[in-house]
């Protein structure tokens, strides 16, 4: 039995194939998409408890996808990762204004992102990852 | 007055004449006194012969009484005489104060008055209202001009106005009428019936009708020169026709030259107001360029690092995730499989850097892209055979088509083999499994035409125009699957444009993508002809050498050389950036647009901004892409030879003065290389020699000014501050910039400076000078600048090379420019002895003045220095010319 549903969004294939391994790893179930469009069918389909989303992205990029998936009563209570190559104040300050609850920087260390989902989600961790 | 004592007491009567008789003494001794010249010519000549009948007469008696009665009626006369003098000479006075203060008022006009036309206009307004003259006429040396242009009138008519203006007067001609024997205070009046005034040119002619021998005559001419306090000629006035019809009186010339001294610094002010005008519209542009370039390198940043940590963020992620795990807790094939990722997105930020390098060394200017013959089907084999274990792995097939016989071109080997890299890797990398990339060549007699062509996902209709800009990817997952940099487009574009080719792309999604570039076999922009048959060949390779040089020179894109007809039309000869069907139909009727109004006049046209001139604004309305450009007049000796145009700088700044000087000497230089070419009797080899000299001063400029842009800049200010004129300082500067022409011609050897030199080797070193000199003769016509090139390295005391040449005989460029070189020797340091302060260098200059250097070259240069006005850019590039400038060291 899985922990909980994650959904990832990246168009970076990489990161997406990284996450799909570590969340795994964690005991996670983990669902994909590339792009925001996507990310809003998925979210809607597969009811996940959490999503990590990519800023820089095609077609709709990440805050706005957090923006609709905030507006949506049916997905607004999913807690949102925001995950971007942006590092400056203003673009993190811009991440919470969309309604995320999380944020980091890429590039990023997919342990500290686990231990995020963990908190956010009230889990703990369930391997003990070699430190 | 003597007279005797008589018994009667003097009646009442003759007490009142006496009282009447002492007031008029009085008031005549007054009037003596105060107007002194006129009123003694109004006096009787001598004592009345009525006093002599008064000293022998009987007191009281009826004689003395009659004659006592005569003389009171003299005196009367006398005075009524003189008070209609006196109050004549008062109504004098009053009005010449009234002139006076009419041209104090407008004096305080004048100097507030900054627009140069209408402060010119009304000075000779007010001089024909305050002086009485009904013409006047004020000709303006402008600042680096040798001729006097007439540029403001008073009661001169349309075709007088037309004809004054299209004769401008040469300065030395000018000076050469300014005889002393015409001299009257500070002006110079010439009178018709002095043979000389037969030798003035014809000015503006008023019928003034029959006139007396002693009034002014329509022939009479009176110059006032309009001097600045350094006594330097601004211009001049000349008046005609003077409402009283008298000749000006020196009093009246007097009040013309205090009009003269304040109108004079007017004039300086209103150029010096220009000047600062145009400073600060430089000092503004170059600002919002700097914050453009700044926002674009800020933008530059941002994407460069979202580029970057990209692949960084999938390696350290991987990274991250892999040494989390317990040691065997992860599948070996999962291992193989992230190590090959992370493989992948090392090479990806290497190829990143490596491309933002590439950028880098094409956008600066000091990496020219080399020129040397290349056979374009060897490098696309070779490059693309590198391409070849892509396109296996990805199942496309990939071939090259040679449609060309002949695919030699002048290009930069290096480049062109990136581009073909970059071209064929896009073209395998967006190509699906079982589809093709073609590459082919084929050619023109002028081009070879390179087209990339595959049956890949292409790029929507809205992408293409912006493929080639920075950073921009079309955006797709399978484009960011493949994830350049998105700058390999970018590259391929500057490198195209480096060799004067184009590039471009037409593609529908789906459908493939082709790439066409298209480079010139003669790389360089390319001058066009317009052939003309009577000419001979040396003269049309001339031609096309002169317009590379003016190009390359200036750093302009736009270059043209109109020539008249023999109806004195202008027509396109040879142009660079200039389209065909411009080059072939264009005539320019004499006196019409900017070429032709340089080709009347005779006088060059610098514009900075087209918009900002009155001047011309009508005449370049709508003509010129570009706001800024010169044109320039080429004189032969037999007359105009053609009208040289330059327009669109590279560097987008506008044209200044110093731009329109260097113009001028290239300018002059083209002329006396093109009447030897012409010349029948010069033959093929005289002609060669000009082409050669004329070549080698090009290459020579242009490394000049790549490495030391100072030395030219300090030279002009040196000469400025000694106080030359406009056009010796162009040409000390132009000597600056080409004087060690004679370099180039010393064996490579010596040209290394890292290290001291033999004897014998010295010796060598010195011919320079005379090589330069040599080098310079077939364009020097007047030989200014080839004297100052032989002599830069005589010595003040006598003891330089090669004449021996001592003070004044050494010409005073080459003493300037002998003190520039040392300059830029001691603080820019040479290969083979460090840069020393400018403390120190200026010590050792001192050190040397009245040795080696000319001592008031030396006070100039501590004049620029303590008030901090030697030029920016005057040290600090290494240069690599006269090593031994500073003898001995």
């Amino acid at each position: 039995m899985a922990k909980g549903k994650i959904l990832v969004v990246d168009d970076e294939i990489y990161i997406v194939h990284i996450l799909d391994f570590s969340l795994g790893m964690e005991g996670y179930e983990v669902v994909t998409a590339l792009d925001g469009e996507q990310a809003l069918e998925k979210a809607h389909a597969e009811h996940p408890d959490l999503i990590v989303l990519d800023i820089m992205m095609p077609k709709l990029d990440g805050y706005e996808t957090c923006k609709m998936l905030k507006a949506d009563p049916a997905t607004k209570d999913i807690p949102v990762i925001l995950l971007s190559a942006k590092g400056r104040n203003v673009d993190q300050k811009i991440g919470f204004e969309v309604g995320a609850d999380d944020y980091i920087t890429k590039p990023f260390s997919p342990r500290k992102l686990v231990e995020r989902i963990n908190a956010l989600l009230g889990q703990s961790s369930q391997h003990r990852m070699q430190a | 007055m003597g007279r005797h004592a008589g018994a009667q007491g003097p009646s009442a009567n003759e007490l009142r004449l006496k009282a009447e008789l002492d007031r008029v003494r009085r008031e005549l001794c007054k009037l003596k006194k105060a107007e002194a010249e006129p009123a003694a010519a109004a006096l009787p000549a001598g004592p009345s012969d009525v006093e002599a009948v008064l000293r022998r007469a009987t007191p009281g008696s009826p004689e003395e009484i009659a004659a006592l009665r005569k003389l009171v009626t003299e005196l009367t006369a006398t005075r009524q005489r003189l008070s209609r003098l006196y109050f004549s000479q008062v109504e004098e006075n009053r009005k010449r104060g009234r002139r006076l203060h009419q041209i104090l008022e407008s004096i305080g006009q004048i100097s507030s008055e900054l627009d140069f036309d209408t402060l010119l206009t009304r000075i000779t307004e007010t001089i024909r209202v305050g002086l009485g003259f009904r013409v006047v006429l004020i000709r303006i040396r402008e600042p680096g001009s040798d001729r006097l242009q007439a540029r403001a009138f008073a009661g001169v008519d349309d075709a007088g106005r037309a004809a004054l203006t299209a004769t401008d007067i040469l300065e030395k001609d000018f000076r050469s009428w300014l005889r002393d024997e015409f001299r009257v205070s500070r002006s110079y009046f010439i009178s018709h019936r002095n043979e000389f005034s037969k030798q003035l040119p014809e000015g503006y002619r008023t019928n003034l009708g029959p006139r007396e021998e002693w009034e002014w005559h329509e022939d009479d001419v009176l110059f006032i020169p309009l001097l600045n306090r350094k006594s330097e000629l601004l211009g001049y006035f000349s008046v005609d026709d003077p409402v009283d019809r008298l000749v000006p009186s020196t009093e009246t010339i007097e009040l013309l030259e205090i009009y003269a001294n304040h109108a004079a610094v007017a004039i300086e002010n209103a150029w010096l107001y220009r000047e600062l005008e145009g400073q600060a519209r430089r000092l503004r542009e170059s600002g919002q360029r700097m914050q453009e370039l700044h926002a674009l390198k800020s933008q530059f940043v941002a994407t460069v690092s979202h580029e970057l940590r990209t692949p960084l963020t999938a390696m350290r992620a991987f990274l991250d995730t892999m040494l989390a795990l317990p040691e065997g807790g992860i599948p070996q094939d999962r291992l193989r499989r992230f190590l090959g990722i992370m493989n992948e997105e090392t090479q990806r930020l290497a190829r990143l850097v490596e491309s933002v390098l590439d950028l880098n060394r094409l956008d600066s200017a000091e990496m020219r892209p080399e020129r040397r013959p290349v056979e374009m089907a060897v490098v696309a084999e070779e490059t693309l055979r590198l391409l070849e274990p892509v396109a296996g792995t990805g199942q496309v097939n990939l071939k090259l088509v040679n449609d060309c016989a002949d695919t030699q071109l002048e290009a930069d080997p290096e480049q062109m083999r990136q581009l073909v890299l970059h071209l064929g890797s896009n073209a395998v990398k967006f190509t699906p499994a079982g589809g093709s990339v073609t590459v082919l060549l084929t050619g023109t007699p002028d081009e070879i035409a390179l087209r990339v062509e595959d049956t890949g996902i292409g790029i929507p209709e809205e992408a293409l125009e912006r493929v080639f800009e920075r950073f921009y990817q079309v955006d797709s997952p399978l484009v960011r699957r493949h994830g350049g940099a998105g700058l390999g487009l970018a590259i391929c574009k500057s490198i195209v444009e480096w060799h004067g080719g184009r590039i471009a792309a037409e593609s529908a999604p789906g459908r493939g993508s082709c790439f066409t570039v298209a480079l010139p076999r003669r790389s360089g922009p390319r001058v066009a002809l317009h052939p003309d048959p009577t000419a001979p060949a040396a003269s049309e390779d001339l031609l096309r050498l002169a317009i590379e040089m003016v190009a390359e020179v200036m750093d302009a894109r736009v270059v043209s050389l109109l020539a008249p007809g023999p109806e004195g039309d202008l027509s396109v000869r040879a142009a660079i950036g200039l389209e065909e069907r411009v080059m072939r139909e264009v005539r320019i009727p004499a006196g019409t647009g900017v070429a032709g109004w340089v080709a009347q006049h005779r006088r060059p046209l610098c514009v900075s901004n087209a918009q900002e001139s009155s001047e011309i604004a009508g005449a370049v309305e709508g003509r010129y892409r570009t706001r800024t450009f010169i044109s320039v007049p080429i004189e032969g000796e037999g007359g105009l030879l053609g009208v040289l145009n330059v327009t669109d700088p590279v560097s987008g700044l506008p044209f200044d003065a110093q731009d329109c000087g260097l113009l001028l000497q290239l300018a002059e230089r083209v002329g006396a290389t093109w009447v030897v070419v012409r010349g029948a009797e010069a033959g093929p080899e005289g002609a060669e020699d000009a082409a050669r000299a004329l070549r080698q001063m090009l290459c020579h400029i242009e490394r000049r000014r790549l490495e030391a842009p100072g030395r030219v800049r300090l030279a002009r200010a040196l000469a400025q501050d000694m106080g030359m004129s406009e056009g010796e300082i162009a040409t000390i500067a132009f000597a600056a910039s080409v004087h060690d022409v004679g370099m180039a011609r010393l064996p490579g050897s010596l040209r290394d400076a890292s290290r001291p030199f033999s004897g014998e080797e010295r010796a060598m070193m010195e011919r320079h000078v005379e090589l330069g000199a040599e080098a310079l003769e077939p364009l020097e016509a007047v030989g200014a600048v080839r004297e100052i090139v032989l002599s830069h390295h005589e010595w003040w005391d006598g003891t330089g090379y090669p004449r021996g040449l001592r003070e004044d005989e050494i010409p005073v460029g080459a003493r300037i420019l002998a003190v520039v070189d040392a300059w830029e020797s001691l603080t820019v340091g040479r290969a083979h002895r460090p840069a020393c302060s400018e403390q120190d260098a200026r010590l050792e200059l001192g050190r040397l003045a009245g040795r080696q250097f000319d001592p008031r070259v030396i006070e100039a240069l501590d004049r620029l220095l303590d008030t901090q006005k030697v030029p920016a850019g005057s040290k600090g590039t290494q240069a690599t010319d006269d090593a031994n400038a500073i003898a001995g060291r």
